[in-house]
């Protein structure tokens, strides 16, 4: 039979029914589903029976779903879960991977620049800890309760230079560091005045000669105890730590009326065993905006391993250190963007960990690496 | 199909899905009597289920009706297969007994049957009317006439006929009265379309313009057209229900979801599906006629308004198994 356009026959009412609500088995559907792709006329009816089923589905429905708590409803309870494990997810990843932004390096940048105003100070091959001056902290007689001032002021120090390592996930390690050292740091009260000076931004650097209890306390912590100071070192560091610590927060005039003070010998021993460990970065942070680089500015970012000490100052020029920090040489730029921080390889295994790679991040969220801090590859 | 000859609107002929048109066609076991292949604790049960008893109907009664629509359908199977008992005895509690039985209670004059009716189905019949119309007044217009309809105010050779004997159970009975207030409004549009003066009415087609002007069509022209038809009539029911429902009648991808129960997602995967798969036959086809692959995918950008291609017509040839086979038959 030849096919014709003209539909005759239509299925009956019953068929586009039992079709609309889904009654027809296979071979039934079939037919009436063919027929309908071919004949306007039972489109139009089954979409009128459906669209008058509508309204009365809904009134039947309504009454069931207000009774039902929207969070009983499965259908949506992965949509704000999804929502939620995705928020969460970026806010993890943001904050561990996102490089120091230039206004955080902006921020540090003042607080360097006030140390290298100091006209009086010789210029130490190596530098120590600035701590910076927070007008909130009230500055208090430290003679009176030296350990009830120590340990109002050294959190504020500590959050103060803390801040810009937090975004970098090796200096997240070291902040992990600083808490560990904390406990060693900020004894009870009425404990010694040594126990209350911060050890890890000596281990790294000689120390200013404006906190000569800083080198106390590396000496002990690094070299091994308290027992090799000198009991006159000691002694002047009892006085001194117990002004700068009690009021940390002017630290810095403290620092700039201070005699100079030669870095103690062990000192230096104990920076090259202590820059060649992994905790050696952990140190940075309190210590780079000390460093004067040879382009006349200080360093914002720092990175040390095994025997190669990096540093970027603020212009975004990368200097390398092969003598802990004693001398500074330029590398020639092989990155795009503006160096913004240097970083050791941080690895959540770290015997898998590749010893001595050393990260630089520019401007734009790039990493470049290097094993020798000479010779930069993009990552 | 009884209740056509006795509505006045006489709309289309209907026919029964997989109605066998003859005797002969039947598989020889569906000619022995229901109550023969059934056996009588399952028909028993079927009948009490029902509620049958309560309409006065009675058991062999109830077994014709079931053996009719049995019968008409084959079991929900496809012509000329054979059911096996679990699948009659399936086909059976597929029906929706107690409505069939309301429905023909109704048809033979039952008085508490028409009361239970009245009762459950008068409202929802007339905001179906009304839904279907957009308007109350033509609503309850419409749903008059049905009533009227099927009270069997219409007699044929002195017989009462009503439209609720055709309903055989298949799906919910306010479904079909739904379905059949539909058909009634449709065709009644339809008829009257038909009457309005060539002024009032809609021009439903303007000739293409750039066709018009150039007369016979080119070569090409003409083997896109049958490219594309080609390619609409290899196309099967569901895809070809898909374009005429989205392309030709403009309905949305949730009103065809709701039409076929799945997702609005599903439709749209599918009609791109289907499209993709057209103009990959349809380049096919081209490349068969002697175009080469350049020139095939060249023609595919060709303007529509060029082509001598009644879509409406193309989509309404139905595969040979459909209602007009079995009304040649």
């Amino acid at each position: 039979m030849t096919p014709t356009p003209q539909i005759e026959l239509h299925p009956d009412a019953d068929s586009l029914n039992a079709f609309v609500e889904q009654a027809l088995a296979g071979s039934e559907r079939e037919q009436v589903l063919a027929h309908l792709a071919a004949c306007s006329r039972c489109r139009q009816v089954v979409y009128l029976a459906q669209e008058a089923a509508a309204p009365a589905r809904v009134p039947a429905a309504g009454p069931a779903m207000q009774s039902r708590p929207w969070f009983k409803n499965w259908r949506f309870i992965w949509v704000p879960a999804t929502a939620l494990a995705t928020a969460l997810a970026l806010v993890v990843a943001f904050y561990l991977e996102r490089p120091a932004s230039a206004p955080e390096l902006a921020k540090a940048a003042p607080q360097s620049e006030e140390s290298i105003a100091r006209p009086a100070l010789p210029e130490p091959p190596v530098v120590g800890v600035v701590h910076t001056q927070t007008p909130a902290a009230p500055a208090k007689p430290a003679s009176r309760k030296p350990g009830l001032s120590a340990s109002r002021a050294v959190p504020a120090e500590s959050a103060v230079m803390g801040a810009p390592s937090a975004p970098f996930p090796a200096q997240r390690d070291a902040s992990t560091f600083q808490n560990q050292t904390n406990n060693e740091e900020f004894p009870p009260l009425g404990s010694s005045v040594s126990g209350l000076v911060p050890q890890p931004a000596t281990a790294q650097f000689k120390p200013e000669p404006t906190a000569p209890s800083l080198q106390i306390d590396s000496q002990r912590t690094v070299g091994g105890g308290a027992g090799n100071v000198p009991p006159a070192h000691t002694s002047a560091a009892g006085f001194r730590g117990t002004a700068v610590h009690a009021q940390a927060s002017r630290a810095v005039s403290l620092a700039a009326a201070a005699p100079p003070i030669e870095p103690h010998p062990m000192l230096t021993n104990n920076l090259a065993i202590a820059a060649q460990g992994p905790m050696a970065q952990a140190l940075t942070p309190r210590a780079n905006f000390s460093i004067k680089l040879p382009s006349g500015l200080t360093a914002v970012s720092t990175a040390t391993a095994q025997h190669h000490m990096l540093a970027i100052d603020a212009t975004g020029a990368l200097f390398l250190s092969e003598d802990a920090g004693l001398n500074w040489k330029p590398v020639a730029q092989q990155w795009t963007g503006r160096a913004v921080a240097v970083r050791v390889r941080r690895s959540l295994n770290a015997s898998a960990a590749p010893a001595g790679v050393l990260e630089l991040i520019n401007d734009g969220g790039l990493v470049w690496v290097s094993t020798d801090g000479n010779t930069w590859t993009m990552q | 199909m009884a209740y056509r000859e006795g509505v006045g609107i006489a709309p289309s002929q209907s026919v029964e899905v997989n109605a066998a048109p003859g005797a002969a066609s039947l598989p020889e076991a569906i000619h022995e009597p229901l109550h023969d292949r059934l056996p009588d604790r399952s028909l028993d049960e079927l009948w009490q289920e029902s509620g049958a008893p309560a309409y006065g109907l009675q058991r062999e009664e109830f077994s014709e009706i079931l053996e009719r629509i049995a019968t008409a359908r084959n079991f929900g199977l496809a012509a000329g297969a054979i059911p096996s008992p679990q699948q009659q005895a399936g086909f059976f509690h597929s029906l929706r007994l107690a409505d069939l039985v309301l429905a023909q209670a109704c048809a033979n004059g039952h008085e508490g049957a028409w009361g239970h009716f009245l009762e459950v189905y008068q409202q929802p019949l007339l905001r179906a009317a009304i839904a279907i119309t957009g308007s109350e007044t033509l609503g309850r217009d419409l749903a008059g006439q049905l009533y009227a309809e099927l009270y069997g105010l219409t007699a044929r050779d002195g017989v009462r006929r009503s439209p609720l004997d055709s309903y055989k159970g298949t799906g919910s009975l306010l479904g079909w009265l739904r379905t059949t207030l539909a058909q009634r409004h449709v065709d009644h549009l339809r008829r009257t379309r038909r009457e309005l003066p060539l002024d009032d009415a809609p021009s439903g087609f303007e000739p293409p313009a750039a066709a018009a002007e150039a007369g016979t069509p080119s070569a090409e022209l003409l083997a896109l057209g049958k490219a594309v038809e080609g390619a609409l009539e290899r196309q099967p029911a569901e895809g070809r229900f898909l374009l005429a429902a989205y392309y030709l009648d403009g309905r949305t991808l949730l009103e065809i979801a709701r039409l076929l129960q799945v997702h609005e997602a599903t439709v749209s995967r599918r009609l791109r599906r289907v499209t993709g798969e057209l103009r990959k036959q349809i380049v096919r086809n081209l490349e068969t006629s002697g175009m080469s692959k350049q020139a095939a995918r060249e023609a595919l950008g060709t303007d529509p308004r060029d082509l001598d291609v009644n879509l409406t017509k193309i989509l309404q040839i139905s595969p040979p198994d459909t209602f007009q086979e079995k009304a040649a038959q």
